[in-house]
Order: C-alpha cells, then structure tokens, then sequence
C-alpha cells in the first residue's frame, strides 16, 4: 500500500487547481491524504515490534520451566488474552468514538469508529481462532455450545460482523453514521457477558480464570496485555488511513459530479 | 511498514507456521501442534485482513487519480 504521493499536496499548502480544499476532517494528522506523516507512523511501528520483541524474550526466558508445568500450549495464552484484552478495548473505543458521533456530528469520530470496530472484528475472530485450537488440546473438542463464554464471544462475532455490513449497505446513506453509532454502543452491551460469563452462568469447558503458575509467567503475560494493544492500534491505524483516503475520494467524486454537470 | 508489506510479512509467518503444526500433528504432539496451528491462524487471520485493506486502499488510489484526470480535462474545456 504505497502513499498516493502522485494525488497529494503538501499539508497547509493550498490544493492544486480542480482539487477541493483542504478538509480538516479528511485525516487525523493534518495532512489531506493518510500517510503524510511518516515519522510518527514509523514511531509507533518500531514501539510496537520492539515491545514484541522484549515479549518474546521474556518467554524464551521462561519458556523450559512453564513447558515441563503445563506443557508448549500455554504460550498459546500469551496471544490469545492479550487479544480479548484488546477486543474488549477496541469494543469500549467503538462504542466511546459513537457516543462522540452522536454527540458532535464529526465525521472523524466517524471513521475511528468504524476503523476500530472492524479491528475488534479481526481481534474476535483471531481470539474465537485461537481459543478453538486450544480447546482442542486442552478440552478434546473444537467448540462447546454449552459454553457461555465461547457462547457470548461467538455472539459478538457475529454482532460486529453486522456492524460491518451495516456500514457498507448504509455507504451512501446520510444516516449511516448515526445507525453505526447507535448499532456499536448497543454491541456493547454484550461486552459484560462475554466477560462474566463465566462467573454469571457457570462454564462447561472454559477455564473461569488462567491460575499464573510463577510470578515470571504472570509478569510475561502482563508485558504481553500491555504491548499488544500497542500493535493493534498500528492495524487500526492502517484500516482508519484507508476510511480516510475513501473519504477523501468520495468528497473529490462528489465535487466532480457538481463540476459535470455545470459543465453541461 | 505499510499494510501491504505486513501482510506479506503475516503471510511467511503463517506458511512457515503452517508445516511444523502438520508436522507435530503427524508426530502425535499435541501441544506443539496446537501452538504451531494457533500460530498458522493469527497470522492467517491478519494476512487476510490486510489484504482485504490494501485492496480496498488501491481502489480507493484508482477512484481518486480517474477523478483527478476527469477534472484536469474539465479544467481544459
């Protein structure tokens, strides 16, 4: 995904002639066009690898000891927390960025929105991925639909899977952002029983709760909960510069079709 | 980085990922094999996903430029 160098203008630098004005919504950086700022973008990525990095050391640390324990599968928690963890924030960020649609109008609000509910999507699936593989070791099975927690998280799956689709059948809607608001603040309510579930109405395979067995692991965990986010956000970063650069392309569309048909 | 070179760096991991789960699978090893499978699907999922992003991002580039040349020749007449 190269940055459409041959289609931008310097940020703060008047567009060149047929190209409409400078949008202050139409990216969060300033610039006119996603990826004008190179610097920061490069920041967070090297944050976010070297934060994997130092993660991965601390598990090659532990790794022998935990491995006679429990056995080579429970690194399979060091990814598949992290990512509820990040799930569970990227559904609360969803439905904040709605409540401030709702509130201001803005169509910034707009697209971080949208950009971090489909995040979440991806975060759901790869936690339902994840979590059906280690069942399989752990369980004997690949799904339980006794379980309330793979239950609610199956739910919630399919809860921002419709939040996506609502946002492309909604595309030319004037309402759309205000139905995605509402839909993801809704999706939220489900965010509680996917987390209690367990504790609200029992569990049939899922564990209530990962017992750390050393203070190394718990702390390998924690570096884990805290650095994947960090990553996440880059991803939410790539889809919220495409929603933008669409925005952008649909503001440009809209202004050619205004200059056609004066034209004709 | 951008997207599209994450997910060719997603998807090496996940075809390198890919053969050792099978591998272990083959050898009875369920641990390894449900860390190595695990493995396979993350990076799967996220080459999917970015895949799917640049996709929509080079549509988006092509929309924008036959515009921009659609406004050059209207600037013309």
């Amino acid at each position: 995904m190269n940055a459409p160098a041959d289609i931008s203008h310097p940020a703060g630098m008047p567009p060149p002639a047929g190209m409409p004005p400078d949008d202050p919504d139409a990216g969060d950086r300033g610039g006119a066009y996603p990826f004008a700022s190179a610097i920061p973008f490069a920041a967070h990525a090297a944050v976010a690898f070297a934060g994997v990095g130092w993660l991965d050391h601390l598990i090659a640390s532990l790794a022998p000891q935990a491995v006679k324990q429990i056995g080579t599968s429970y690194l399979i928690q060091y990814y598949h927390v992290p990512a509820a963890i990040s799930m569970y924030l990227f559904f609360l960020l969803c439905a904040v960025a709605g409540i401030v649609v709702l509130a201001t109008g803005s169509p910034v609000w707009d697209r971080r929105a949208h950009a971090l509910g489909l995040t979440a999507l991806l975060l759901n699936a790869i936690v339902l991925g994840t979590g059906m593989v280690w069942g399989k070791t752990a369980w004997g099975v690949w799904w339980d639909w006794a379980d309330p927690r793979l239950l609610t998280s199956a739910v919630a799956f399919l809860m921002y899977l419709g939040y996506s689709m609502l946002q492309d059948a909604l595309r030319d809607d004037p309402r759309r952002a205000k139905f995605a608001a509402i839909y993801g603040i809704v999706a939220l309510l489900n965010l509680p029983l996917v987390h209690y579930a367990i504790k609200w109405f029992g569990t049939a395979s899922h564990p209530a709760d990962v017992k750390m067995k050393t203070p190394e692991i718990s702390m390998t965990l924690s570096v884990a909960m805290s650095v994947f986010p960090v990553f996440w956000l880059l991803v939410y970063r790539w889809v919220h510069d495409r929603l933008a650069l669409a925005a952008r392309a649909e503001t440009v569309m809209a202004r050619l079709r205004r200059l056609e048909e004066d034209v004709r | 980085m951008n997207a599209s070179r994450a997910a060719l760096a997603a998807l090496v991991l996940a075809a390198t990922a890919a053969p050792a789960a099978a591998e272990d699978g083959a050898a009875g090893d369920p641990h390894r094999w449900a860390l190595w499978t695990s493995c396979t699907v993350v990076f799967a999922l996220l080459t999917a996903f970015l895949v799917w992003t640049h996709r929509r991002t080079q549509a988006d580039v092509r929309r924008l430029e036959s515009a921009e040349e659609r406004l050059s020749r209207l600037e013309k007449k």
